[in-house]
């Protein structure tokens, strides 16, 4: 009996202690990898250091990436990964604010009456000057009149409308304008410029050095000027041929054409005139029949 | 003639000159009247 019950306690004890050894080795492998005994007859046995920092270092996340912040993650199997933020090495980077302030300064605000090579944008509004060369008849509704504009660099026509169409006359050749907020547009690949409402228009006073200087400009031979390009403002010289009207009918109104024929060395070309009268030439018309006679006495 | 500060233009293909409204001024003495009396007084050629 005695022996029986002391198998029946050694029995128990030996249950009570493989489970408190169970207990406490799946609590181990739970909370810490850490923590866990190698046990002799695993079938896998890692060092255990080599586990613990694995699991530290996947289980830090670094934190949400942070423009120029560079982050290192330090740590070991004894020691918690804490992370170091280093300087924020900053990169060079463009400003759109100064890269407009500086794209801004080269976009061309001002124009003369040459177009071609001129690149600028259709909601940019543009100042203009040149000179009035050529003054068309104004039409009505609206009111508009067609002006062509010279200066050293080339010509442009601009159609100017309602006020400042009453601006403009015969006397305004020659003279220096301005006109602010213009807008480029393009047509059949000739750019023009086109007034708006916000436009504004006005004549610079004083001299103009460039229309002054073209009386001084030397004489063109007419073969020359057969192969100027068009709008050039020139001076010829030669005999006089003819001199002849034709009447016309311009816009609905009679005009008179008054056409001349000269002639040099190196060829002849018509000069027109629409504003003058045939009277105004009767004293070269005597001079021409001067030279006929002239001319057929030498044959 | 000697005729300042024209304008060049072109129609139907044919280059030719305008005056300009009162910014055109004809001369009719000026330095090269002399040859151009010359290249007028000239003998025609015969051809």
């Amino acid at each position: 009996m005695l022996l029986l019950l002391s198998a029946q306690f050694f029995d128990f004890h030996i249950l009570i202690i493989f489970f408190l050894m169970m207990k406490k080795r799946s609590s181990a492998g739970a909370a810490s990898a850490a923590k866990i005994p190698a046990f002799i007859g695993d079938a896998v046995v890692a060092p255990v250091e080599t586990v613990a920092v694995k699991e530290t270092v996947e289980s830090v996340q670094p934190p949400a990436a942070v423009d120029g912040v560079v982050v290192e993650l330090l740590g070991s199997a004894n020691n918690a990964p804490v992370p170091i933020v280093s300087q924020p090495e900053l990169p060079i980077t463009s400003s759109p604010s100064n890269r407009d302030k500086f794209m801004g300064k080269l976009l061309v605000h001002r124009v003369g009456c040459n177009l071609d090579g001129m690149k600028a944008n259709s909601s940019v509004k543009l100042s203009f000057q040149g000179t009035v060369v050529v003054v068309y008849p104004p039409s009505t509704n609206p009111d508009r009149r067609y002006i062509i504009f010279m200066d050293e660099n080339g010509s442009t026509g601009i159609t100017v409308w309602n006020s400042f169409c009453h601006q403009f006359s015969s006397a305004s050749i020659g003279r220096l304008v301005e006109i602010s907020r213009m807008s480029i547009s393009v047509f059949q690949s000739k750019k023009s410029l086109t007034m708006s409402k916000e436009s504004s228009c006005r004549f610079v006073e004083g001299a103009n050095p460039w229309w002054d200087s073209l009386l001084q400009a030397p004489v063109m031979s007419i073969v020359d000027v057969h192969s100027a390009p068009e709008n050039t403002i020139v001076s010829v010289c030669g005999i006089l041929g003819s001199v002849v009207t034709e009447d016309k009918i311009v816009r609905n109104r009679p005009a008179s054409l008054i056409i001349m024929r000269i002639v040099d060395r190196t060829g002849e070309i018509e000069i027109r005139s629409w504003n003058s009268q045939l009277a105004d030439f009767s004293r070269f018309r005597l001079l021409f029949l001067n030279y006929i006679c002239t001319y057929q006495s030498q044959r | 003639m000697k005729f300042r500060r024209v304008r060049t233009t072109a129609y139907a293909g044919m280059k030719m000159l305008e005056l300009i409204d009162g910014g055109s001024i004809i001369d009719e003495s000026f330095t090269q009247a002399a040859d151009l009396a010359v290249f007028w007084n000239e003998p025609a050629q015969a051809n």
